[in-house]
């Protein structure tokens, strides 16, 4: 695991592959990693439950968040993510299809650091993801990470 | 003292009418008698005993011998002298008696006058013949005559009846007059001798010279006296004045016997007096029944006690209040009380006037009414909880649907795609297109989906009220849709000055509907034109988005309004359908309504208004 990294969580498998192939498609070359549970999610990112056992993984540069999740919400996640000192700084952009109004202003409150609605149209999708890696992975001084 | 001069001079004159006589002493003393009696006659005892004594003693001195001596020499002359004496003593004291009856007998009389003249009563007598022999002098003035003219004349006439004027007859002939009560009461006294008390007689009069009824009260004693004529007196009081009084104070009594309200007066300790036919009414007990009772006792008052009621008499002199009371037949009654202290001088209670009104029926409606609004009350957050619930489930579907929908487009989209992209070149002309038309579907279908979200996002938005810039939002849209449509040639025309009182938010995507539906179907002309104006119906401010496009056939405007109703093809007006069921839900929002006039081939107005009232009876011609 190094600090390139991608954390995608995520649990719809067809949006977990299009996001794979748009990040291809867009030549993002950095590992991506899967997640499709909210409990596994905080269990890899905070080192609890059964990753506890393990060494705890190097943070991923950058994290993509859905908001409907098994288990534990996005917003929990986040929520999470916010509240521990290691992962405070942890790049996280919520990648949803939703675009209510309220979870937009939850996850700001929350400290996101961007908001994507997954459209319909997979070449719109695809220009979105491809913006997203351009900007936090190539154009964004990433913080250093905690220890 | 002149009295008893002149009686000395008498007896004077008694000696010297015997000096003609030559022998004094043979003429008997009877000479001196007239002398003694005019004295006593004239001037009473005094007098009379003084000429008796002077006499007396000429008789022994002058006329007795020894002459010219105070000395009976014969004893048989002191017979003589006695009764000389003695004739004059008696005399005296005969004559003071006289005098003094009719001494008496006089101011007796002049007594009797005083007071006939002085009595509040006409006093009359009559004679035999019906005549007034005499009449005193309240008698005079209420008949308005000279004294000496009623002399003679019957007792009608005599007091100024009317009626006997007009009787040429004279009184007890003409028809009123042999029903005036003054004649038959007299000539009943007259004839049988029965006196006559207290008898009401209502005579036609002149007072002040104007005609009007008096009522007199008579009583007719007969006179009978011996040696005299038989007479009768009338007494007379004119009782004009109390009659009336009496009258007005039954039409009074009458009035509060009127009063639906129970009006009840009380005496000490509220013992009940007076018990008008409104209280019997509405208590039950007769006036016999409740008199005598304490009030609040027979009433049974519950809720006050007396002592707070008495406490505030006494401090302000009247208590008003809601009591709560029991009928006869043991109905519970409210009624509206008034009491009143009433006082017979400023320092003393004489008792206590309670005016009540039955309130009952007023109470129970309160009641009843009070029930309902609680119970409205309670249905108002019944239904309101089970509004916020549908709400809630209305939400969580839409957030469900805005999340869960759109994924699996998303991958019908994407794979189309990837198979397009990976396998494109095993695939011939038509399979692409296939996978184009797929594509496009799941597209169509995303934006179905963002447009209905919009649509029941606008229904849950909170109305936000403030003064609206119509014109510059009308403007904005208008700048957005050229930029959209920079390859065509529109013109926007827009009244400027339009406010009105909005949600700036919701006006906006009301405004970006119609605008964008007006430029959407003037996409064939080449000289589009679209319009923003305000104009008024009934006074009421109407706002206009017109423009010169294709227009519509208006017996299909009835479904204009409802979400995926469509009167163009999709393919010659690409669209949701859900537009202006989008407007419409704004503009009912705003209490407003929604309407089009339209034309194939004319273009078409789409008019609304944001007033405070609701009519959507025009409406409903487009929805069914």
């Amino acid at each position: 695991m190094t600090a390139r990294t991608i954390l995608l969580i995520e649990d719809n498998p067809s949006d977990i592959e299009l996001t794979r192939r748009a990040l291809e498609r867009s030549h993002v070359v950095n590992e991506l990693v899967v997640i499709q549970d909210g409990q596994e999610a905080l269990d890899y990112l905070l080192g609890t439950g059964e990753q506890a056992r393990r060494d705890v993984p190097g943070l991923p540069r950058l994290a993509l968040l859905d908001l409907k999740l098994p288990r534990v919400p996005g917003l929990e996640i986040l929520r999470a993510i916010r509240a521990n000192p290691r992962t405070r700084r942890l790049p996280v952009v919520i990648l949803t299809s939703s675009n209510e109004e309220r979870d937009i202003a939850a996850s700001y409150d929350l400290g996101v650091n961007s908001y994507i609605q997954k459209p319909v149209d997979f070449n719109r999708f695809a220009e979105a993801v491809r913006q997203l890696g351009l900007y936090w992975l190539i154009l964004n001084e990433a913080p250093t990470p905690l220890t | 003292m002149v009295r008893y001069g002149a009686a000395a001079i008498l007896a004077a004159l008694a000696e010297a009418a015997r000096l003609p006589l030559h022998s004094p002493t043979f003429i008997p003393f009877i000479t001196f008698v007239p002398f003694m009696l005019v004295a006593a006659g004239l001037g009473g005892a005094g007098p009379g005993c003084l000429t008796t004594v002077l006499c007396t003693l000429e008789a022994i001195y002058f006329n007795t011998e020894p002459l010219y001596r105070l000395r009976v020499a014969d004893p048989r002359h002191w017979f003589g002298i006695a009764v000389l004496a003695l004739t004059g003593i008696v005399a005296s004291i005969l004559f003071e008696r006289l005098a003094r009856s009719e001494r008496r007998q006089h101011a007796a009389w002049l007594e009797l006058a005083t007071i006939q003249d002085h009595v509040p009563v006409m006093l009359l007598v009559v004679d035999e013949d019906l005549h007034v022999c005499e009449a005193n002098s309240l008698a005079v003035r209420f008949s308005g005559k000279e004294p000496a003219d009623i002399l003679g004349l019957c007792p009608g006439p005599a007091i100024g009846c009317l009626n006997a004027l007009a009787d040429p007859g004279g009184c007890g002939h003409g028809p009123d007059c042999t029903r005036c009560t003054i004649r038959l009461t007299v000539s009943d006294t007259l004839l049988h001798g029965t006196p006559h008390a207290a008898v009401e007689a209502w005579v036609p009069v002149v007072v002040d010279g104007a005609e009007q009824m008096r009522c007199l009260l008579l009583s007719t004693v007969p006179m009978e006296l011996e040696g005299m004529r038989r007479t009768i007196l009338i007494c007379a009081l004119d009782i004009t004045g109390q009659k009336q009084a009496e009258t007005d104070l039954r039409r009074q009594g009458q009035l509060i016997d009127l009063a639906h309200d129970a009006i009840i007066v009380a005496g000490e300790n509220r013992v009940i007096k007076g018990w008008n036919t409104g209280a019997a009414e509405m208590y039950g007990w007769t006036q016999q029944e409740a008199t005598g009772n304490v009030i609040h006792q027979l009433l049974r008052t519950a809720n006050v006690s007396i002592h707070e009621i008495d406490e505030v008499l006494q401090r302000c002199g009247r208590w008003d209040g809601e009591l709560m009371q029991t009928r006869q037949d043991g109905t519970p009654i409210v009624v509206e009380s008034r009491q009143i202290l009433l006082r017979d001088s400023p320092s003393n209670t004489a008792g206590i006037l309670e005016v009540n009104r039955d309130i009952t029926g007023r109470k129970q409606a309160e009641e009843e009414i009070r029930a309902l609004n609680a119970n409205l009350e309670q249905r108002v957050r019944d239904r309101t909880s089970q509004l916020e619930a549908a709400n809630h489930e209305l939400e969580s579907f839409a957030y469900s649907v805005s999340h869960d929908l759109r994924a699996p487009l998303r991958g019908i989209d994407g794979w189309s795609l990837a198979l397009m992209e990976d396998f494109g070149a095993q695939l011939d002309e038509e399979a692409r297109h296939y996978l184009g038309r797929v594509r496009s579907e799941a597209q169509h279908m995303g934006r179905l989906i963002d447009d209905l979200l919009k649509l029941s996002r606008i229904a849950r938005a909170p109305l936000e009220r403030d003064s609206v810039d119509l014109t510059e939002l009308a403007a904005a849209v208008a700048g957005r849709l050229r930029e959209a449509h920079a390859d065509r040639q529109i013109e926007f025309a827009i009244q400027p000055g339009i406010r009105a009182q909005g949600d700036a938010q919701l006006l906006e995507v009301a405004l970006t509907n119609l605008m964008d539906n007006a430029v959407k179907f003037t996409s064939k002309r080449p000289d589009a034109r679209i319009e923003f104006h305000q104009t008024a119906q009934a006074g009421q401010p109407v706002l206009c988005v017109r423009d010169n496009g294709v227009g519509f056939d208006m017996s299909y405007a009835r479904s204009l309004f409802c979400a995926f109703q469509r009167l163009h093809r999709a393919s010659e007006f690409p669209g949701s359908g859900i537009g202006l069921a989008t407007v419409q839900r704004v503009i009912h929002r705003h209490g407003g309504r929604v309407w089009a006039e339209a034309k194939p081939g004319e273009g078409a107005s789409f008019y609304f208004t944001l007033g405070e009232t609701v009519d959507r009876s025009n409406d409903s011609a487009y929805r069914g």
